[in-house]
């Protein structure tokens, strides 16, 4: 496990597996009924920015989870900031990295580990 | 091979459109040009003349922005034989098309959202260029409302836009080469541009969106033949300035004001008539005091920049009730007595008449179910307490956010002296949320919700008739959808308006009795439509290409129309005897 932790964190190209596949499952859902309006439903943007690839988080924007996901949990959705529910927000972050190119696992995202969390958001989408 | 964008790559791939897709503002294929007229300059003095010109030359047509077509082909007898002319072809761009197509000559100005400028000569529909213009990222983090514009000015032998980026862009008008090109802020931090800019005695006026961002509105005026920067007036005063001492300390700077849609102009008195949107936050308790000039009819001098007087519709609003729509120029009798007015229909749902020499009121009159505004006391809007909203503390009021009237312009009809109003009938509940004001970041300081009317149960629209002379309704057409299209009125006696179904309408002016609809045209209308005239033949032009305000910000309200077919086509109509 230390072994695979730190040739993810050494090598760029391998995104850590942050969600399990239920979380971005029902991320899909919670993005289609509360963000899909303005975000776009292919997340690539419209009267909200894009949250995929380059566009949405180059390595030379240098984006952790920890802000990325403060800014969702605590701004969004615009009309109703922080009217979600932590596990809903959870997952519509867990379906972005999903569609950014990050894997799932078996360990679930945490939503006040997530608010915390320094681990790079760098999209893997070109 | 370069990534294309979605707007390219459909002019690529669509037929009869020409060989001039994929690269910025080609010169004109020989073919394309044989048949276009000589492009005439547009002058101040044809400006000035407008009104009786046979395109449709500035946003609003004329400057006394009424949105009222001289042409007379088109009749109530006749209008049922309207079919399509030409069309653009659908334009695969799944945002709000709010454009107002610009005619000159047989040259049509056209755009798109993200912010794409189209020529077409008016009468065929061939294509003489296109402008690709690209949005940054940055700026799609503080657009609103949808990634809309709302058209081109014309000025000489130039047409100019404002972009989601901030800049204003000089074109020309023949060839789509870009003639200048002006940042007038930065993107990402609050501002963003979507109206039309107005040509005024050689100057471009255009003001700034971002009242929700608290972004300090603006209205700049620039040099239009060169882009040189001229005046900028801010929306809310500063200490040192009248009515400075409306804000609490500091305020005014994230104060918002945004004046984000097209003003009106008087030749003979030399002013500029520009609307001033909601304050920044939306929750009041943070800014105590009028919040001045937020909410407010500006009268500006052209020249200079400076204000000359204000009329402000709603103080220290809460409710999110811009002050921005059209404000129209029209000669009315209120009880025995001649004015020289402005008429305008209020977000926060009063009809309003003005006297424009002076910026008194002559009258404002309720036009939809109304819980916010108790009444007219001493000429001004008197605001319920009992449903502002505060920490903690949820209200229930009417009309929405969204207003009892959005953005979509209405229209004035001389001959029939009444106005034609687009109006929603919704309700909402707000709740008061801590905020701290962050450059970018959306400044509300409240949740907010659609909610139905309990007064019009069932009914989301409507298209009204207003009566001039007393400021009452003479009709009203309702739906069970929104009413979220502009209007257009014609000396045919014709007025036109769009549905979220995608269909054109022609009522009769003074009746209100439905002449024609159009077969479905693909995509709801949210954008007005125009009328001109070439070679002696009246057309009607129109975008369908549904999105803007509505799908975005409406809830649970806007699932009927959750799954509306989306990407933009221009039609045009004409009569074939």
């Amino acid at each position: 496990m230390a072994l695979i932790l730190s040739a993810a964190g050494a090598a760029a190209a391998a995104p850590p597996a942050l969600y399990t596949a239920a979380q971005s499952a029902s991320g899909a859902t919670v993005f289609a009924q509360n963000c899909a309006m303005c975000h776009g439903a292919d997340l690539k943007g419209g009267a909200g920015p894009s949250l995929v690839g380059q566009s949405f988080a180059s390595a030379a924007n240098k984006y952790t989870i920890g802000a990325i996901f403060s800014e969702i949990a605590e701004q969004m959705p615009a009309g109703q900031p922080g009217s979600l529910t932590h596990d809903q927000y959870t997952a519509a972050l867990a379906y972005i990295l999903s569609k950014n190119g990050y894997p799932a696992g078996s360990t679930a995202l945490d939503y006040n580990a997530s608010l915390g969390s320094s681990v790079p958001l760098v999209s893997q989408v070109k | 091979m370069t990534k294309k964008s979605n707007f390219t790559r459909h002019l690529l791939a669509t037929a009869g459109w020409g060989v001039c897709a994929g690269l910025l503002a080609m010169s004109l294929p020989q073919s394309a040009q044989a048949g276009q007229d000589a492009y005439t300059p547009v002058t101040a003095s044809m400006l000035n003349g407008a009104q009786s010109n046979d395109g449709w030359l500035m946003f609003n047509r004329d400057y006394s922005g009424r949105n009222y077509a001289p042409f007379t082909q088109i009749t109530p007898q006749n209008v049922s034989k309207l079919s399509v002319a030409w069309t653009s072809g659908k334009i695969d761009i799944p945002d709000g098309f709010e454009d107002t197509p610009i005619v000159n000559g047989d040259y049509m100005f056209v755009t798109t959202p993200k912010d794409h400028v189209i020529a077409y000569n008016a009468v065929t529909g061939a294509k003489l260029w296109e402008y690709d213009y690209q949005v940054p990222a940055a700026a799609y983090k503080t657009v609103c409302c949808d990634t809309n514009n709302r058209g081109v000015a014309l000025s000489g032998n130039l047409a100019i836009f404002g972009t989601l980026d901030n800049h204003v862009v000089a074109l020309n008008a023949q060839t789509g080469a870009v003639v200048w090109n002006v940042s007038i802020e930065d993107p990402g931090i609050g501002y963003s541009i979507s109206e039309a800019p107005l040509v005024v005695n050689g100057k471009v006026i255009i003001g700034s969106g971002g009242g929700e961002y608290g972004a300090r509105g603006f209205i700049q005026a620039l040099d239009a033949q060169t882009g040189a920067k001229l005046w900028k007036t801010y929306t809310t005063a500063a200490p040192n300035q009248p009515g400075g001492d409306t804000w609490p300390a500091g305020a005014y700077k994230t104060g918002g004001g945004a004046p984000w849609m097209t003003g009106t102009y008087d030749p003979d008195t030399n002013t500029l008539f520009w609307g001033a949107g909601n304050p920044g936050p939306w929750l009041a308790t943070m800014r105590p005091g009028k919040n001045l000039y937020t909410d407010s009819l500006l009268a500006i001098d052209p020249d200079t920049g400076a204000l000359k007087w204000y009329y402000q519709y709603t103080a220290n609003d809460t409710w999110d009730y811009d002050g921005v729509n059209t404000p129209m120029l029209t000669n009315l009798t209120y009880k025995g007595k001649d004015y020289k007015a402005i008429v305008e229909a209020n977000r926060n749902g009063y009809f309003y008449a003005i006297d424009r020499t002076t910026g008194k009121l002559i009258y404002a009159k309720v036009f939809v179910h109304d819980t916010s505004i108790k009444g007219i006391v001493n000429g001004q809007a008197v605001g319920n307490d009992a449903v502002r909203p505060a920490l903690d503390k949820t209200i229930f009021t009417c009309p929405s956010f969204l207003g009892g009237k959005n953005w979509w312009p209405a229209a004035v009809d001389p001959a029939t002296n009444m106005a034609y109003v687009p109006t929603l009938h919704a309700c909402m509940s707000m709740t008061g949320v801590p905020v701290s004001y962050a450059a970018g970041l959306p400044f509300l300081g409240e949740t907010f919700k659609m909610e139905p009317d309990p007064a019009s149960p069932g009914v989301l629209g409507s298209f009204q008739a207003i009566d001039l002379s007393t400021g009452k309704q003479v009709w009203q057409k309702k739906t069970a959808a929104p009413w979220d299209g502009g209007a257009l009125a014609t000396a045919g006696g014709v007025v036109f308006s769009g549905t979220p179904n995608g269909h054109l309408l022609a009522f009769d002016g003074k009746t209100g009795k439905t002449l024609w609809k159009s077969p479905d045209l693909g995509s709801g209308i949210i954008a007005a439509p125009i009328s001109y005239e070439v070679n002696g033949k009246q057309y009607v032009a129109v975008w369908s290409g549904w999105g803007g305000v509505w799908p975005i910000w409406s809830g649970k309200l806007g699932a009927p129309l959750a799954k509306a077919p989306r990407g933009g086509q221009l039609y045009v109509f004409q009569v074939n005897q």
